[in-house]
């Protein structure tokens, strides 16, 4: 499969207002880890505290079709982020569909936040698996 | 390639209906040569032609000077849905409902305060959390939040006692809006928003201390309490996390219902549903929830700010805060427009009533409405004073900053933070801004230039300009 040959990689492309983030990954599951880790760099860049990750936490979206849940589950993410004053740094995808995804999570309390993010938009949203690659494409509110 | 707006009066261009499929209306932007330039790099023009093409979208599509990229809507759009059908788009008001701007005057002069300057900004920055962590939070009971969205101001002043009771006179619709339902905002929400009441939150968000560094309306500035040399403070920021909860659930409510109203949209962000629906008449009462929040939000950093007046500024003088006035820039309000009832969207604009609209408070309403154009961090703001074209114009409608021309990344790689810092203060600026990399991101060369889109609205006619302010000292989220 051509998408073995695909690192799981995220980049933050230029947008006026908000953060545009590429994402490409081998697996599905591999796309929706390198999500979490992007919004984690975009939150705490390299604030990261050296402290272990925190207790582990079962997270459950599900949505419409497979762009929607990527959507859903930033926004679930950011939700549990502000609620707990943690920002998520490891993650473990249990199972995932076109419109459902289980993960377990762990994350970390920083002093400070480098950016606060308000939600993932559907604006210019993909998910699509090109020759055996997995990519999407998203906007955050920032 | 993508239609060219064409240019139909000097401070106007248009994409005609029609140039594009679907298009309902016209699209135009309210800007001159040099702005349109600025606009038209990236992809704001076409966000502003997809608006055009909302069910039930009346006139045109409107984007101000400031206008730049969003989501969905661009930011500093202006869009009117006709009632009762028409639809309401969350993501034409944006996840931070009724972010706005508040004003508020003092009696002092820079030479009163000098002295003391350094140590009110200092004191600002220990007493107004900026959102992250636990520090200085008013936690609220459930039915207190509850409270705050369903009454907004007059129970965060009459009840909780933050606030002077002739400031809801000054505050957009005394900072209640009636269509307020608390329980149509989500247990998630209000979990989002339980902690953040007093909060400023990140971003472009700000405190601004400020000089009136110019006077141009003499007459629209003694009846705002403005005079040169005076201190101000300016407040800018929003609803917090509640308010990004309400607009992330309608968004999803909405994008999910769409097929059910044979809607057909060109952006899954512009997700909606006509007013009259279930859907829409929930969010609405959720946004207006929200709004109220924003509205109290403002308010209890203002009664901060009062606080920290009253201990630091004691010995310059009289160290009262008045309060000029606080409009919301991101919200749909329902207003009447040439004898139509309207959902007008305001994405990054403000509301700018001219003279005799009944909803000002009985001291401006033979001057108009005090419209609020900050500029970027360390340049000059505006106060405007809304026309009575403005309603023909925009529907009332004005600028609401000077509007980001860089994205954040561009700006960090061409300006470092810590230089950012430096000149801020060389120019006498006090700055309490713990990341240098946020500091790059809202340096003043990623914005548009203020005068110059505040002379354009002037010379558009919906605003005329009152006063200049000059920073003194910033704290920024």
């Amino acid at each position: 499969m051509a998408g073995n040959h695909v690192r799981a990689h995220h980049r933050f492309e230029d947008h006026t207002g908000e953060v545009r983030l590429e994402l490409g990954a081998p697996s599905l599951e591999e796309l929706f880890v390198e999500a979490g880790r992007a919004l984690a760099e975009l939150m705490i860049g390299d604030l990261a505290p050296t402290a272990p990750p925190g207790p582990e936490q079962r997270i459950q979206v599900r949505a419409a079709d497979l762009a929607a849940l990527l959507v859903e589950w930033l926004n679930e993410l950011i939700f549990l982020s502000e609620t707990s004053k943690q920002v998520f740094t490891r993650f473990q995808i249990e199972r995932i569909g076109p419109g459902e995804l289980e993960a377990v999570v762990a994350g970390v309390a920083p002093q400070a936040l480098k950016t606060q993010v308000k939600a993932a938009t559907f604006h210019g949203l993909s998910v699509e698996n090109r020759l055996g690659a997995w990519r999407a494409s998203i906007v955050l509110d920032v | 390639m993508y239609p060219s707006p064409v240019q139909v009066s000097d401070n106007g261009y248009e994409i005609p209906k029609g140039a594009v499929p679907g298009m309902r209306v016209p699209a135009r932007v309210i800007a001159d040569q040099e702005l349109m330039v600025q606009i038209s790099r990236d992809q704001s023009l076409q966000q502003l032609v997809n608006v055009a093409t909302l069910p039930g979208v009346w006139g045109q599509a409107i984007g101000m000077p400031d206008m730049h990229e969003g989501y969905g809507f661009p930011v500093g759009g202006v869009a009117a849905t006709l009632m009762p059908d028409g639809v309401i788009s969350p993501g034409g008001i944006g996840f931070d409902i009724n972010c706005g701007v508040r004003l508020l005057a003092s009696r002092l002069t820079r030479a009163q305060v000098a002295d003391h300057l350094e140590t009110f900004v200092h004191e600002l920055s220990r007493s107004i959390p900026t959102g992250y962590g636990r520090h200085g939070r008013l936690e609220l009971s459930v039915e207190e939040l509850d409270r705050v969205l369903g009454e907004g101001c007059p129970y965060v002043i009459g009840t909780l006692g933050l606030g002077l009771p002739e400031d809801l006179e000054c505050i957009e619709a005394s900072g209640s809006l009636p269509a307020a339902d608390p329980s149509k905002v989500s247990l998630r929400a209000k979990q989002r928003g339980r902690d953040q009441l007093g909060t400023l939150g990140g971003g472009n968000h700000f405190l601004e201390v400020q000089e009136v560094e110019t006077i141009f309306d003499a007459q629209a500035a003694g009846a705002f309490g403005l005079f040169e040399g005076q201190m101000t403070v300016l407040i800018h920021t929003g609803s917090r996390g509640l308010g990004h909860q309400v607009c992330t659930d309608a968004v999803r409510t909405m994008d999910s219902s769409l097929g059910r109203f044979g809607i057909e949209l060109p952006d899954r962000q512009l997700a909606c549903a006509p007013l009259s629906s279930p859907e829409g008449r929930d969010y609405f009462a959720a946004m207006c929830a929200a709004a109220n929040f924003a509205w109290s939000n403002r308010q209890v950093l203002a009664h901060r700010a009062r606080m920290v007046a009253a201990r630091t500024l004691g010995d310059c003088g009289e160290p009262r805060l008045e309060l000029v006035y606080d409009v919301a820039h991101n919200i749909a309000k329902l207003e009447e427009h040439e004898g139509r009832r309207l959902c007008v969207h305001r994405k990054g604009a403000t509301r700018a009533f001219g003279p005799g609209n009944p909803e000002l408070p009985p001291r401006y309403r033979s001057v108009g409405q005090p419209v609020f154009v900050p500029g970027s961090m360390g340049t000059r703001s505006f106060v405007l004073a809304g026309l009575a074209g403005s309603e023909k114009v925009s529907f009332a409608s004005c600028c609401h900053g000077s509007g980001r021309a860089l994205s954040r990344h561009a700006a960090k790689r061409r300006v470092e933070g810590h230089i950012v810092r430096r000149e801020l203060e060389s120019q006498g600026i006090v700055v309490r801004c713990p990341s240098n990399a946020e500091l790059a991101e809202e340096a003043p060369m990623a914005y548009k230039d203020v005068e110059r889109v505040v002379d354009v609205v002037a010379r558009a006619g919906i605003a005329r300009k009152v006063a200049r302010l000059r920073p003194w000292g910033v704290l920024k989220g």
